[in-house]
């Protein structure tokens, strides 16, 4: 099944939901999206509310989906009958929070993926937010599998493969991501691509909050590595790239997942406890 | 409306006096300056210096201008006399006044610009004296100016060290009847004394107490409604004050840098204050 992917490189406002809906649904109506059921549009980590809300996360943060601003996401989603992804801060019961990538439809919510690894280090300070996710899930979608990821989760390898080990033909990358990183996950996208025969999807934040400049940067990859988009850099930017839910094809050529030794994770829990 | 509650007046003290003695010493220098103004807030932390350092380690500067009420004049100099510190007055109009006719402006005290040109040129001559002594500059700012940003950037603002920075004004009183500041400083209205009878509360909008007891709350996570529920207060005022608290935001902060590099000064390349013994 062949499906599109319009990367939404957005430049959010700091905890300004209301402006950011209104970008995000202009987004949403847009030729070859609003109507489109074949497209998914993909917004940046923390899209909705900003990265850089600081403590005014406590007050924006809602339970998913039934909080004001997924309420409202699914309203752009039945409204402009399209499908689209966006970051939203999550609380689970008080005090609890998690950095979400949530995937919205025609026909309401559709799942959502928590972030794993939270940065605490250079500029970023999220687990003094933010809880680690304790579970690696991937979406049903009317697309198929899709695995939700954010941000630093791209730096280990893990998560993707967790995605493709659960059946996802398609790994999403929601980012906030300041310029000193873009190497990384320039480097990353086609590697986990290419290592687990799986199309990938990044969408990064552009523009300036506060101290931090996001690269934009915003690409995809299929499952071959391939780079079937890619989006400007620093500035806010969008465009559609064509994927292909049937990813058979790449995998006799890569067996990677074939190739997969059980043993090996196990392995990897055990000396990983010794750190 | 339920007050805010009180604080432990003498431990508050107690750890004002080493934040200051600390400073002084981890900073190698040998004393503080302190500008007096007359009012609750440079009193009680001129009281609390005395206490941490000494008389002769505290520097006390009066810098009046021509709205300076003459009332504060006879405040500053009967806390300086119960505190034993040496006095150093100078007038600043004079200086006000050749700045006017160097720009070639009408002062108009009301105005924006020139509210902060008195605190900005104060803070001139504080750092005069803090580099000649060898001194830091001690601000007087409290919390609740701070979090509304009622106060002029890189004026009074500017400082090395803030010691009530983090209490609040209904507290700073509580401080002042504590340590014995003169009646008449403690029962006069705060003003900033920029122009004849400014006061704090009439250009805040609302009391101290009022606006310490919103600030209490926001501080504690209380959503608006909640604030106001639990003031019987008009939820417009609550969102007044977190209004004053995000227009001011820029003045908490140093001047703003955006990361380019690995690591950032005032970022995430972060050392100590104090540098080790072996650099």
């Amino acid at each position: 099944m062949k499906f599109n992917i319009a990367a939404a490189q957005i430049q959010s406002h700091q905890a300004d939901p209301k402006l950011n809906l209104e970008i995000i649904e202009e987004m949403c109506k847009q030729k070859d999206v609003a109507s489109n059921p074949n497209t998914i549009v993909v917004f940046p980590e923390l899209a909705v509310t900003g990265y850089l809300m600081h403590d005014d996360v406590f007050d924006l943060a809602e339970e998913i989906p039934t909080g004001p601003l997924s309420q409202k996401v699914t309203k752009i989603a039945e409204t402009n009958q399209c499908y689209l992804i966006v970051g939203i801060p999550e609380i689970s019961v008080p005090g609890v929070l998690y950095n979400a990538a949530v995937f919205f439809g025609p026909e309401g919510f559709l799942g959502k993926g928590r972030k794993i690894f939270i940065p605490n280090h250079s500029v970023f300070n999220e687990r003094r937010y933010f809880r680690s996710a304790t579970t690696i899930n991937v979406v049903e979608s009317p697309f198929g599998k899709i695995g939700l990821q954010v941000c630093y989760d791209l730096f280990s390898p893990e998560i993707t493969r967790a995605h493709a080990l659960l059946g996802a033909h398609t790994s999403i990358c929601i980012s906030a991501s300041p310029g000193v990183r873009r190497q990384y996950f320039e480097s990353f996208l086609p590697a986990r691509a290419m290592e687990n025969t799986i199309n990938m999807v990044y969408v990064n934040q552009s523009g300036i909050q506060d101290d931090l400049v996001f690269w934009g940067g915003s690409e995809v990859r299929n499952a071959t590595g391939k780079q079937v988009l890619k989006l400007k850099y620093d500035e806010p930017d969008f465009g559609i790239a064509q994927l292909n839910s049937d990813v058979r094809t790449a995998r006799p050529f890569v067996p990677t997942l074939r190739d997969v030794p059980p043993w090996m994770y196990s392995k990897l829990e055990k000396e990983s406890q010794n750190l | 409306m339920k007050e805010i509650p009180p604080i432990d007046i003498p431990h508050t003290i107690r750890l004002i006096e080493d934040f200051i003695r600390t400073r002084v010493s981890e900073a190698g220098v040998k004393g503080i300056i302190i500008g007096l103004s007359g009012g609750i807030d440079s009193a009680v932390v001129a009281s609390i210096a005395v206490r941490a350092l000494s008389p002769k380690n505290v520097f006390a500067l009066f810098l009046p201008s021509s709205t300076t009420p003459i009332a504060d004049l006879n405040d500053v100099k009967s806390l300086c006399s119960q505190l034993k510190l040496t006095l150093t007055e100078i007038n600043i109009q004079s200086l006000v006044d050749i700045f006017t006719e160097k720009i070639q402006e009408e002062e108009d005290p009301t105005q924006l610009e020139w509210a902060n040109t008195k605190p900005r040129i104060r803070q001139v001559i504080q750092y005069f004296f803090a580099n000649k002594l060898n001194y830091l500059v001690c601000g007087t700012g409290n919390k609740s100016e701070i979090m509304i940003g009622y106060f002029t950037k890189f004026g009074d603002g500017a400082s090395d060290i803030l010691p009530i920075g983090d209490v609040y004004k209904t507290h700073v009183l509580q401080l002042g009847k504590y340590l014995n500041v003169p009646e008449s400083i403690l029962n006069k209205a705060p003003s900033a004394g920029l122009w004849e009878g400014q006061t704090d509360e009439t250009e805040i909008g609302m009391s101290y107490l009022q606006l310490d007891s919103v600030l209490y709350g926001l501080e504690r996570f209380q959503t608006e409604n909640e604030v106001a529920d639990r003031l019987q207060i008009p939820v417009t005022d609550v969102k007044k004050v977190k209004s004053m608290i995000y227009l001011s935001e820029h003045k908490r902060r140093g001047p703003l840098i955006f990361k380019l590099g690995i690591r950032t000064p005032s970022i995430d390349w972060r050392i100590p204050l104090v540098k080790p013994s072996d650099i």
